[in-house]
């Protein structure tokens, strides 16, 4: 009760508010843009942070953190183009959605989702802080592999092209994840004496050529295709059916999200992922996955913003920040004079209060920005693609250059995006390669740490219960569609446990 | 509306004349003190944009743009800890335009060899953080840092740290031969929450960590600090003895700095070096010292802090050999 007083407090003081509508303004705007992320608006922030009020300050830093969050889902539907790595999987079914002249619909779903899952996620991590940030504990490497390889294990039927060729293409994202030092032997691998490969490959740069550059080099065999996309059919919202279809998928992927957000190694881009993987193996609409369902749109942006909410549990409650944005919401709590630590709730509520009610104002502000704009924003796919794709070029091409300035990545993003073109020519998804590259890298890195760990004997991994958990859940995953068709059909099968299971 | 366009582009060769008058007497412009700065100055980073180098330059270089009149642009050039950053460095003219980190990894960078630069190629102007590493343990794990060091050298000790090679490795392995560890196996993690977080539910044994790294853990009971690695203990943590005291006579701490190319002129040297200072006087710096429970003693001009760099690079030779065979 007390604390609902003090959000009131916060949210009373016009200055915050300004703060609020400004932050998520400008947050949305940076979450867009290719290339920028929360990690380097916040860093550029900082030097103002550290001399506002402390309340205020970090308040500023959470409303980013939300608004970059939800931005980066507004290019991938729009134009194909990831604007954050945590918005990668909202391109498998966002952009479709938008080609069929349905963006309107897709950018609704995708704010609906954000802000509901967004604001789920803040209300547990106020209540549920201090008891679930002791699950942060509970995962090491052991954990994170096996987790790891439960995402993996939805990759042959992630995307409706044919098994082998998501094998391929997983197996490409795999072997993308090993280039650069090799985290455990120091080893440079496939990094041809090239120091710009040294950390591996650029993540957000390949994206952006593969899903940015690949639709530029379609789009431009497609000029002769007369489009027929209604310009009212764009801008409309999605529809009152629509909402109470997804309703059980933002609720699925809040968890999820909020869940991943917490383990402090892991985000939202892994997040996202595990999330569209696991809608896709429940959701009833699962055929139409990849070609532009809205379920397939929900799912990561209510995973991805559940798991800022997520993030910051560790960092409030352990001072372990969750990535990369809360490794500096972090700092600059310390330079406010801010320890942080369960006492932080008790010693500090206003502060708790400023935050939770500046991400919560956060979340609201998008939802009714987003649904505002994506009215105007959805007509941007009206523009004709002879005008449309070469700005969208620039735009991946500049997005890629301003990370670090290096024309290096520049010429990533076009060599993947001729490899996007002719690999989607030749019927291989974009999912299957994102996903192998993300959850790829995290298995290695799991894998070798836990090697270390346990002296060498791997079976050690099937003794922590948490890692037997997802592995055996991994398994079922695997064999049971195997086992069901042996058994003649997959749905039969389901029906008929059912019955039986009504008998017992 | 095109005749508005038309009588636009009319007027482009008329505006475009005075600038390009602009661009060629500014390219003329000879370098010297007099004009510096002359135009934004660059701040090299060696790592990735919003890591702690990154915030380091940022708040260091804050106040600085006002007492030279002139703003700092932050780029990050990763790759090959320092290689890419010290490549761009050594393109750039030495006239104090161009500023990058100094930090081990800077040193670390020379020591292989993979830049052209050498250590005499570049003058470190200031330090900004000296953050000194604690020994940390699980609580409850080792009765004392004696029975730790027992420990240590009859059977094997998992360490964690992050990337093989790196800094933390260093400071690793000058642990193992400090401590004379009989085994030491170098667990690396990608960040560093993730050391904390395995170091407390037991899946390593030890940790070097900096006091913000380990306090809110320290604070629950759930790890304990055996000892600081500086020459006195902190005033920040007063009943935590030092190496020298337990008898692990090493120190090592994160230092980050700021420096030029040599053969900048010597004014602009002399400016850049009191900007920077006076900028990390102030008290949001100070600030951000405090928040990892440092000093006004980690700032340091350019005599002090060059002398440690020089320090810091013999330190590195000792385990050079464990480190350069791994590649």
């Amino acid at each position: 009760m007390d604390t609902l007083i003090l959000v009131l407090g916060f949210l009373s003081d016009p200055y915050h508010l300004a703060l609020i509508v400004g932050g998520t303004f400008v947050g949305v705007l940076v979450g867009a843009l290719p290339g920028l992320g929360p990690v380097i608006m916040i860093a550029l922030m900082l030097p103002f942070v550290v001399r506002m009020d402390p309340v205020a300050g970090i308040a500023l830093c959470g409303i980013v953190y939300c608004a970059t969050t939800y931005g980066g889902s507004i290019t991938a539907i729009l134009i194909n183009t990831p604007g954050t790595a945590a918005a990668a999987a909202t391109t498998f079914d966002g952009y479709p959605l938008a080609e069929r002249g349905e963006a309107g619909r897709a950018l609704g779903v995708a704010t609906f989702s954000s802000a509901i899952a967004g604001i789920i996620g803040i209300i547990v991590m106020i209540i549920a802080t201090p008891l679930l940030a002791r699950l942060a504990y509970q995962f090491g490497p052991a954990e994170y592999f096996a987790l790891a390889v439960f995402g993996l294990s939805m990759l042959a039927s992630i995307s409706g092209q044919s098994m082998i060729k998501n094998f391929i293409g997983g197996a490409f994202g795999v072997l993308l994840a090993t280039m650069g030092t090799d985290l455990t032997t120091g080893v440079e691998r496939f990094t041809f004496d090239q120091a710009h490969l040294s950390e591996g490959i650029a993540v957000v740069q390949m994206m952006i050529g593969i899903f940015a550059g690949g639709e530029l080099l379609r789009q431009a065999t497609l000029t002769h295709v007369k489009r027929n996309i209604v310009a009212e059919a764009v801008a409309r919202l999605p529809s009152r059916e629509d909402f109470r279809r997804i309703w059980r998928t933002v609720l699925r992927a809040t968890g999820i999200g909020t869940f991943i957000g917490i383990l402090p190694a892991e985000g939202g881009t892994v997040a996202a992922m595990i999330a569209y993987n696991e809608e896709r193996r429940w959701s009833p609409n699962r055929d139409q996955f990849g070609k532009g369902a809205i379920e397939g749109v929900a799912a990561p942006e209510a995973a991805n913003n559940a798991a800022t909410g997520g993030t910051m549990v560790p960092t409030l409650a352990l001072g372990i920040p969750g990535g990369g944005s809360t490794a500096i919401i972090l700092t600059a709590m310390l330079i406010l004079g801010l320890r942080p630590g369960p006492q932080l709730f008790t010693e500090q509520p206003d502060l708790l209060a400023g935050l939770f009610g500046a991400m919560l104002g956060a979340n609201i502000c998008f939802l009714a920005l987003g649904m505002i704009g994506a009215r105007y924003f959805s007509r941007i796919t009206l523009i004709p693609t002879t005008i449309l794709w070469p700005a969208v070029f620039c735009l991946a091409a500049l997005g890629s250059y301003s990370l670090q300035q290096s024309l290096f990545d520049v010429g990533i993003m076009l060599g993947f995006a001729f490899l996007g073109y002719f690999m989607r020519r030749h019927g291989y998804a974009p999912a299957p390669i994102v996903m192998g590259l993300i959850l790829g890298e995290l298995i290695e890195s799991s894998l070798k740490q836990s090697y270390l760990i346990y002296d060498g004997n791997l079976f050690a991994i099937l003794q922590q219960p948490i890692a037997l958990t997802f592995l055996l859940l991994s398994l079922a995953g695997i064999c049971g569609p195997f086992i069901a068709r042996a058994a003649g059909g997959w749905r039969e099968k389901q029906a008929a446990e059912m019955l039986r299971g009504d008998d017992d | 509306m095109l005749r508005d366009f038309k009588s636009l582009t009319a007027l482009l060769p008329a505006a475009l004349l005075p600038a390009a008058l602009l661009a060629v007497a500014v390219a003329h412009a000879p370098a010297g003190a007099q004009d510096f700065p002359n135009g934004p100055i660059e701040v090299i980073n060696n790592s990735k944009p919003g890591g702690g180098s990154d915030i380091f330059l940022r708040l260091a270089t804050d106040a600085a743009a006002e007492t030279l009149g002139t703003e700092f642009v932050h780029l990050s050039k990763t790759g090959g800890v320092a290689t890419t950053a010290l490549k761009h460095v050594a393109a750039q003219p030495a006239d104090g335009q161009t500023l990058f980190i100094v930090n081990a990894g800077t040193a670390l960078t020379i020591l292989r060899g993979t830049t052209d630069l050498t250590a005499d190629d570049i003058v470190p102007l200031v330090r900004g953080t000296e953050d000194p590493e604690f020994i940390v343990v699980k609580a409850g794990k080792y009765a004392d840092a004696a029975a730790f060091i027992e420990a240590a050298k009859t059977g094997a000790i998992k360490q964690a740290g992050t990337n093989v090679g790196g800094y933390p490795h260093v400071s690793a392995l000058l642990m193992r031969d400090a401590v004379g560890m009989a085994h030491q196996v170098y667990v690396p993690f990608e960040k560093n929450g993730e050391i904390i977080v395995n170091l407390v539910n037991g899946n390593i044994d030890v940790a070097l960590l900096n006091q913000a790294e380990y306090e809110s853990q320290a604070a629950a009971g759930e790890v304990v600090p055996l000892a600081i690695l500086a020459p006195e203990r902190s005033a920040a943590a007063p009943d935590v003895p030092t190496g020298h005291e337990i008898g692990i006579p090493l120190d090592i701490s994160v230092v980050r700095g700021i420096g030029v190319l040599k053969g900048t002129p010597e004014p602009v040297i002399e400016a850049l070096e009191a900007a920077l200072l006076k900028s990390m006087n102030s008290q949001a710096y100070l600030d951000y010292l405090a928040g990892s429970g440092q000093t006004a003693a980690s700032i340091a001009g350019r005599e002090a802090f060059g002398k440690q760099f020089t320090a810091m690079n013999s330190d590195f030779q000792s385990v050079a050999r464990d480190l350069l065979g791994q590649q």
